[in-house]
């Protein structure tokens, strides 16, 4: 029997860690929202490795922090290891990375969502999506539980993550089921089909988990923690703990040979798994395939947090069947009595062809549904959250009769993400990587607070406080820098010294301060003995002014490029055109054009197929039909 | 960004016209036309050189400046009025690239004139007609030529470019992996043998052009020893064709034959002697500098007649010049001169008949012979549009390559690795940033 349970502004579907950032900012921006989970104990569950950032994901946090997202906070507060990755190959690429305690991450997730005015969360499968006929479209209306009760809503946001139809694979063995023994999501994929959205199906994986006791690290490498403070959030208030540490061990000529000799036994292999799975997240019988000539993989144990002696062997993903998996992990070395806790697994889901959704991460079919994290063919805890946030803050923008926000490439990782899943699709679960970055050197993890926080100021989910704080930040930056720029400094034995010292170029006539600051061997703290009228200035800042100087070339060289994109990416195309009239355009552009409906003309031009013939002839047309 | 192009057919004519629009107009200006008298006054035409990147003067020229938003594009604008050789067009155009300007696209002139209000809407209608044509052609041109050696090596170069990236990349995306660390010698190396490869390319664009319009060939020699019946004889013979209708600069005759495929540029040169008269001397200057300009020397003497003064001026200034090939005219008649001094003088000696066509065969084999390109597989750039994207690439190379040397760290160097990898897409038409993750799985074990 289904009943009429109320009403909300917004229904979110899935509490994973998109569902989780989109259900805080619509209701931290006034909406009345819901957050239905299959299982409350799974909120901000962290299925696969037990920790947060890295390179890019690492950027993508940071951004989602400056915004006003939770991720950063939650990682930090549950933090039990903190690493700043990258640190000698230059500050573009710096990466934070942290070691969460996976129940604690769970624990603050689930209370940030219960503590949120306007939210209501609740343990509820969400079985449909229930739409009416608005302006000869279809608009979300409201959503059923799988007992029967209706939510009436304005906008639902699907973050079913790896749940819908979602499949266990292990060996020859496949179950119906979702990570960590949760049910699947087994309804929602045929209302979703119903409604027209195109579903694909891909696939993932995740390494054993083990016990702590049955292993012997000490023939294993150790790996600790930074010793200097590091963290995610730019709110200083926060401490992160450093009190875990990893090991790193290695697969060898044994491991690969037993995989060898059973590669039959892998349904990737026997053809079973029919998703498709993700190339950097390839399995271990994938790595000894492809790379026959390594003659060792590393393989990293993480533990999944302080309370418990389950540890994550990193490196060792496998969908081989069990009696196989514990030949291959007990031939490792420090593993050979190993007590394996979960074997690993493979595991298929629906999720959507992203090119089906708006750069709001709205679905172009239906009004009021939105798209977010795994669902829309991504892969990992942060490209979820980032969209899930994005989402949120569109569904909400739309229902408060505001403009839409949509961040662009040159902005933030986030906006890279999400133009390129939109633009240009996914055939396999979409990882953030630094390279998809055009704009790198001025798109860096330590400056998103700068890059977002007017955005998340205006949401009016930055603090006045914390943006003045931002600015002030940057201004004070910003005189160094000038200081640097005018100071000259006259030769002198203490400044021969420090140059032979670096082995630095000597200075006969005198030298500006910021000249010296741009020798890639010298840096600013070390040149401090020369520069006595230097202010005192906390860490970030000293890090900031080094690199705008030091790098100051490159990153003029990128935002002039940023701006020219921006140029383009400003002259908008109106939403009702109907390529497939536009007979200026080749049939190849009309089609592709018709499917993505790019937002603008920026967008039409990375669409694969395109050309720039097409694009100018599409933005006479469009002048032309504007007069 | 600057654009520029030629306005004007590219063919032999009076005036070639080049337009330049964008903001940095004035600029590229400053940098490639230098008044003859007095300063640029905008919207007035203004006498001056136009220079080639290294600073020589290329032609004199007119020069006419617009500001925005009254010229054609609404844009700065300039244009420039030159003598229509083809020679020069291109070295003009070569010469406002690297002053900043980059290539226009088919119809982006009037595309931008549209965009900025100043054409109307049927105006607008025949551009995209334009754009379609010409980008089809040229489409179907690049196709072609891309196809070959040049598309391979730009693609050989550029793939070493995403590979290094990819290197870069791979290990800053995946720390925890058994990658082999990027040493700043490997990353130099690279990018220097890029370097080098590019730049030979660039190079070959010298001898493109020159392929395009006709490698020049003088005939030289003192008065009356047969060098305009050589001229008609080589024009005339059955195996080389004329192509072009014969245009008299000056006193110059010029004939444009082709042999073995290339396009030769012979010069009839006005007899050279020592001469009173002011006239003929002038023209004799002109021979002078057209024999100075040319890729080979046809010297001819008279074989009917003994040594003259003139011949003995010919010979201590051509002696020892590889380009000269030496023909000994009027086999027809006896034969008075001293051929062995001549042969002791001269590496290739020929002995002919212009009038009846004996030996004729000989001198168009040797001709051949030295106008073959040096490798057959040499790939030859002849597109302003390539030459301007390699010299882009090739400053971005170079910047990368004095950034590793100077130790800056990898984040800043790769990102002109990548715009160069860019750059070159532009001419094969490949996308970069999906290259270089592909790349990255293709050849490092990387994944938790």
């Amino acid at each position: 029997m289904r009943y009429n349970a109320g009403e909300f502004d917004v229904a979110v579907i899935g509490a994973g860690h998109a569902g989780i950032e989109a259900a805080l900012v619509c209701a931290r921006m006034g909406l009345k929202t819901l957050c239905a989970t299959i299982n409350l104990d799974a909120v901000g569950n962290l299925p696969c490795n037990p920790s947060i950032g890295g390179t890019a994901k690492g950027h993508l946090v940071r951004e989602l922090d400056a915004l006003g997202g939770e991720m950063g906070r939650a990682a930090d507060h549950t933090c039990i290891q903190f690493r700043m990755l990258n640190r000698s190959k230059g500050p573009a690429v710096y990466s934070p990375r942290a070691q969460a305690d996976r129940a604690a991450y769970r624990l603050y997730m689930k209370n940030a969502l219960e503590c949120c005015e306007n939210l209501s969360l609740k343990q509820a499968e969400i079985v449909e999506i229930l739409t009416r006929e608005e302006n000869g479209k279809k608009a979300v209306d409201g959503v059923v539980t799988h007992i029967g009760a209706i939510y009436k809503v304005k906008a639902a946001i699907v973050c079913t993550g790896t749940y819908l139809k979602s499949k266990i694979i292990i060996g020859d063995v496949q179950y119906e089921s979702g990570p960590d023994g949760l049910f699947p999501a087994n309804k929602l994929t045929d209302c979703l089909c119903k409604l027209g959205l195109p579903l694909v199906r891909f696939k993932t994986g995740t390494p054993a988990r083990v016990n702590a006791r049955s292993v012997d690290f000490s023939v294993m490498e150790l790996q600790e923690g930074d010793k200097e403070q590091v963290r995610f959030s730019f709110d200083e208030s926060i401490q992160t703990k450093n009190t875990a540490v990893c090991y790193l061990t290695h697969t060898n000529e044994e491991t690969h040979k037993i995989i060898r000799e059973n590669l039959h036994r892998s349904p990737l292999y026997s053809g079973q798994i029919k998703g498709v799975g993700v190339r950097y997240c390839p399995s271990i019988e994938d790595k000894v395939v492809r790379f026959a000539d390594k003659e060792r993989h590393p393989l990293f144990m993480e533990p999944m947090g302080l309370g418990t002696q389950e540890m994550y062997v990193q490196g060792l993903s496998s969908s081989m069947p069990e009696d196989v998996q514990m030949r291959i992990i007990r031939s490792v070395k420090g593993l050979e009595n190993v007590e394996v806790m979960r074997p690993a697994y493979a595991i298929e889901y629906d999720c959507v062809d992203p090119t089906a959704l708006y750069p709001t991460l709205e679905t172009k079919l239906i009004s009021g549904l939105y798209g977010a994290g795994q669902f829309n063919g991504t892969s990992g805890y942060e490209e979820a959250a980032v969209q899930g946030f994005m989402a949120g803050v569109n569904a909400a923008c739309k229902i408060l009769g505001r403009d839409s926000v949509i961040i662009d490439r040159s902005q933030a990782y986030i906006g890279t993400l999400i133009d390129d899943l939109v633009t240009k699709g996914t055939n396999e679960p979409y990882r953030m990587m630094t390279s998809r970055s055009e704009y790198r050197l001025i798109l860096r993890q330590d400056n998103a607070d700068i890059r977002m926080s007017e955005i998340g100021h205006s949401l009016g989910l930055i603090s006045d406080e914390r943006h003045e704080r931002v600015l002030k930040k940057y201004e004070t930056v910003e005189g160094e820098r000038e200081r640097l720029e005018k100071t000259n400094i006259p030769p002198s034995a203490k400044l021969s010294k420090l140059l032979e010292e670096k082995n630095s170029a000597p200075v006969t006539t005198g030298i500006k301060l910021a000249d010296l600051v741009r020798r890639p061997e010298l840096k600013y703290d070390e040149l401090k003995i020369i520069d006595p009228d230097r202010p005192e200035l906390s860490d970030e800042i000293r890090e900031q002014v080094e690199i705008s100087v030091k790098y100051e070339g490159y990153i003029r060289r990128q935002t002039a490029q940023a701006e020219q994109f921006k140029k383009t990416e400003s002259r908008r195309i109106p939403e009702d055109i109907d390529y497939t009239k536009i007979n200026v355009l080749r049939l190849e552009a009309r089609q592709k054009l018709q499917k993505i409906r790019p937002a603008n003309i920026g967008q039409a031009s990375r669409i694969s197929g395109v050309s720039p013939a097409d694009i100018a002839a599409l933005m006479i047309w469009i002048e032309q039909r504007r007069k | 960004m600057t654009i520029a192009a030629l306005a004007t057919a590219p063919q032999r004519s009076a005036i070639g016209v080049i337009r330049i629009s964008g903001n940095g107009a004035k600029d590229v200006i400053k940098h490639v036309f230098r008044p003859k008298y007095g300063k640029i006054s905008v919207r007035r035409l203004t006498l001056g050189y136009l220079l080639s990147a290294s600073g020589e003067r290329l032609d004199e020229v007119l020069c006419a400046v617009f500001e925005a938003p009254n010229s054609y594009t609404g844009e700065d604008m300039a244009e420039l009025y030159c003598h229509g050789s083809p020679g020069v067009l291109e070295g003009a155009l070569r010469s406002i690239f690297a002053a900043g300007a980059r290539q226009a696209l088919p119809g982006e002139f009037t595309k931008r004139a549209f965009l900025n209000g100043k054409l109307d809407l049927s105006q607008a209608e025949a551009v995209i007609e334009l754009i379609d044509s010409e980008s089809e052609a040229e489409a179907v041109n690049a196709a072609k030529h891309l196809g070959g050696t040049f598309g391979q090596k730009i693609k050989s170069i550029r793939g070493e470019l995403i590979s290094l990236e990819a290197h870069f990349f791979a290990l800053i995306d995946y720390p925890d992996e058994d990658i082999p660390e990027f040493s700043g010698s490997e990353a130099e190396k690279i990018l220097d043998r890029a370097e080098k490869e590019l730049d030979a390319l660039c190079r070959t664009f010298q001898r493109g052009s020159l392929l395009r319009e006709g490698i020049p060939c003088a005939i030289a020699g003192s008065v009356n020893a047969g060098k305009s019946s050589l001229l008609n004889a080589l024009s005339g013979f059955e195996r080389s064709i004329v192509t072009d209708i014969p245009g008299t600069t000056r006193d110059i005759v010029e004939q444009r034959i082709r042999i073995g495929g290339v396009l030769l540029n012979l010069r009839d040169t006005a007899g050279l002697r020592d001469s009173k008269d002011r006239v003929e001397s002038i023209g004799i200057d002109r021979a002078r500098k057209a024999i100075d300009e040319s890729e080979i020397i046809l010297l001819v003497f008279d074989g009917s007649r003994e040594f003259e003064s003139d011949d003995e001026a010919l010979i201590s200034k051509y002696s020892g010049n590889n380009k000269v090939i030496c023909v000994i005219n009027k086999q027809d008649i006896e034969v008075i001169i001293d051929k062995d001094r001549i042969k002791s003088l001269f590496d290739t000696v020929l002995e002919l008949s212009a009038v009846t066509g004996e030996g004729l065969q000989e001198l168009i084999d040797e001709i051949g012979r030295r106008i073959k390109p040096e490798k057959s597989d040499e790939a030859l750039v002849t597109n302003p549009r390539y030459i301007e994207c390699m010299t882009r690439a090739l400053e971005c190379i170079k910047r990368a390559k004095d950034s590793c040397i100077r130790g800056v760290g990898f984040d800043g160097v790769t990102l002109d690795v990548e715009e160069a990898a860019r750059i070159l897409g532009e001419i094969t038409g490949e996308e970069t940033s999906a290259r270089i993750v592909e790349n990255i799985f293709a050849r490092f074990c990387v994944g938790k």
